[in-house]
């Protein structure tokens, strides 16, 4: 078997183990859930059905379904087990399934995520590994005071704040949604339309996470540069660009790598913001919706998604880090 | 030291005086603030900023000027005291799992993990949402979801700490657990905590905001994220309805995460 086979091997074995201990932090969302609808002022049941006027059969049933009947221990048994069948519950505002309903709103928010994620990610590292290299200098100053209050910043005002300007000012993008309404079109005007509606969303979201990929490429590119095998490297006459790029980079990603999955809920936050801000038909403003109408099923279970997402992307960060890294997992 | 070292150092004196400065103005009464920020119709609907109304009226003729100062005391109030929550439970479990060390200190250190996993602006916004916005929740919900960073910072510092000669000395002559941790530590990493504790303030008036545009906030006060929210609707006749109540936010934010900046890098040198 070569090296590298066991490497993969290796690697492959460290995911798993990763997995494996994600599952209890999964029951421990499931299990908040649970808490949250019995210990929330009121009867689980209305608060289920949303103050919604449903004949008492339908209520009784449903107390029975619960098993509200039931000591507590086996109504939370019920409840993990309809979790573990991805049984997320039925809105009864949408009137529809929950998980139904999710995956509806997923694609839109994939696309806002996606676009700002791409452009977030290439500038605000590069951002960060020119200001790091050029440290004192008057672009790192500018840089680093800008992002500072881009930190500062409530999310929504600045997309508010880009809907002023660019929207009812110029003119020059839609103020809300995802595509225009007075026009049906098809095929490519359809790809040029979304894009238009998509460009202040993802510029707004974009900004609010390159300031944090940015401030962490500065200051781990900044402690690297600083570090002996980059002066030694130096030393034996290589080339500025690949002292930076091919010595001291690799190095100071693995840190910006593990801080972002730590941020992973953060950026999500964040996106739920803007798309509120814009009218984008994805997860962000279903769940404001939601908020809205105190539909309590469906806050459940975008919670249950979000707080999944976010440990698997914990997982993958681990993942990540140990492929780039290999003295993780042999350790 | 060079100019701009000195600046550096001044940083979190001078942060420190503009949050006072903020705090001081958000509760002045009197002749600073002629209107009732609640009352409606105080003057014109959709007036633009002028010298009565300084910074313009809403759409039901509510003083946009007055509204804010009230908005920023309210969200002052909830950063601060989400943040002293924050603290109080994060010294509590760093300052244990750090002096304890062992199996209390690891099992500590899995809480506070699943605690920073699970995002906590979400289970704020679950807590808000199931237990009710008033400003109680809202503050308990951010504080008691903000504690884990605060947590490992003073763990550190208790771990590196509690080694020292002094407290060596101090365990022999007698002293107990409890006093070594609270009187002989604890002013030792008063500083690291007090910059970590500040950065705190910053994220709650943040959150506050949030949660409150999402319509997550305490109805009965004004909040400054929910005119922001109803400043949407009007965007088009009023600018100055979704600008300065915004702008409050923004300098109340950035005036504190400097001073906390300033306040990490005096007792962090080796982060920059």
């Amino acid at each position: 078997m070569s090296s590298e086979t066991a490497f993969g091997t290796r690697l492959l074995a460290y995911s798993a183990r990763r997995l494996a201990q994600a599952v209890p932090l999964v029951l421990v969302v499931v299990i908040i859930n649970f808490f949250l609808i019995h210990a929330a002022p009121g009867d689980p049941v209305d608060m289920l059905l949303g103050g919604m006027d449903t004949d008492p059969e339908f209520q009784a049933q449903m107390r029975r379904e619960l098993g509200l009947d039931q000591p507590l221990w086996v109504q939370l048994w019920t409840y993990v087990s309809n979790m573990a069948r991805l049984d997320l519950g039925y809105s009864f505002r949408f009137r529809q399934d929950v998980g139904a309903l999710i995956m509806s709103r997923l694609p839109a928010s994939l696309l806002l995520m996606g676009t700002s994620f791409v452009i977030s990610v290439s500038f605000g590292i590069l951002l960060g590994v020119v200001a790091a290299y050029r440290a004192g200098g008057l672009l790192e100053r500018l840089l680093t005071g800008l992002t500072l209050s881009g930190y500062s910043m409530p999310v929504f005002w600045l997309g508010q704040l880009m809907l002023l300007v660019f929207a009812v000012g110029l003119g020059w993008f839609p103020i809300q949604g995802m595509v225009s309404l007075r026009t049906t079109s098809v095929g490519f005007d359809r790809v040029i339309d979304v894009a238009h509606h998509l460009a202040l969303p993802a510029l707004t979201y974009s900004v609010y996470q390159l300031t944090l990929i940015y401030r962490l490429t500065r200051v781990k590119m900044r402690e690297t540069l600083s570090r002996e095998f980059v002066k030694s490297a130096r030393a034996r006459g290589l080339s500025e660009l690949r002292v930076v790029f091919r010595h001291a980079f690799p190095n100071a990603m693995l840190p910006v790598v593990t801080v972002m999955g730590l941020h992973v809920g953060h950026m999500l936050a964040g996106s739920v913001l803007t798309e509120t801000v814009f009218a984008w038909p994805g997860l962000g403003r279903l769940m404001y919706e939601a908020i809205g109408a105190r539909d309590f099923p469906l806050l459940l279970g975008l919670f249950t998604c979000i707080s999944v997402a976010v440990i698997v992307a914990n997982v993958v960060t681990d993942v990540i880090y140990a492929f780039i890294d290999p003295r993780v997992v042999y350790s | 030291m060079t100019a701009r070292t000195a600046t550096r150092a001044g940083l979190p004196i001078y942060s420190g005086l503009l949050l006072l400065g903020i705090v001081l103005f958000a509760s002045m009464g009197g002749a600073l603030r002629p209107f009732d920020a609640e009352r409606v119709a105080v003057g014109p609907a959709l007036a633009a900023p002028d010298s009565v109304h300084l910074m313009g009226t809403d759409e039901l003729g509510r003083d946009v000027f007055n509204r804010v100062l009230s908005g920023t005391r309210v969200s002052l109030f909830v950063g601060i005291t989400a943040a002293l929550a924050a603290a109080l439970v994060g010294i509590a479990v760093g300052a244990t799992a750090g002096f304890l060390g062992g199996f209390t200190d690891d099992v500590l250190m899995r809480v506070t993990e699943v605690f920073q996993v699970i995002p906590r602006f979400f289970l704020a916004m679950m807590l808000v949402a199931f237990f009710g916005p008033s400003l109680g929740n809202v503050v308990v919900a951010i504080g008691l979801l903000s504690w884990p960073q605060l947590a490992r910072v003073v763990r550190a510092e208790f771990l590196s700490l509690k080694s020292r000669d002094y407290i060596e000395a101090a365990r022999a002559a007698g002293a107990g657990n409890l006093n070594l941790m609270f009187a002989k530590i604890l002013p030792n990493a008063l500083g690291p905590t007090m910059a970590s504790g500040t950065l705190l303030v910053a994220q709650a008036i943040l959150i506050e905001a949030g949660l409150s545009y999402l319509g997550l906030g305490d109805p009965s006060r004004v909040s400054l994220g929910l005119m922001l929210q109803q400043a949407q609707p009007i965007m088009r006749s009023a600018w100055w309805a979704t600008a300065f109540p915004g702008l409050a936010i923004f300098a109340t934010a950035i005036t504190i995460n400097l001073m906390g900046e300033g306040l990490t890098e005096r007792w962090q040198p080796h982060t920059r």
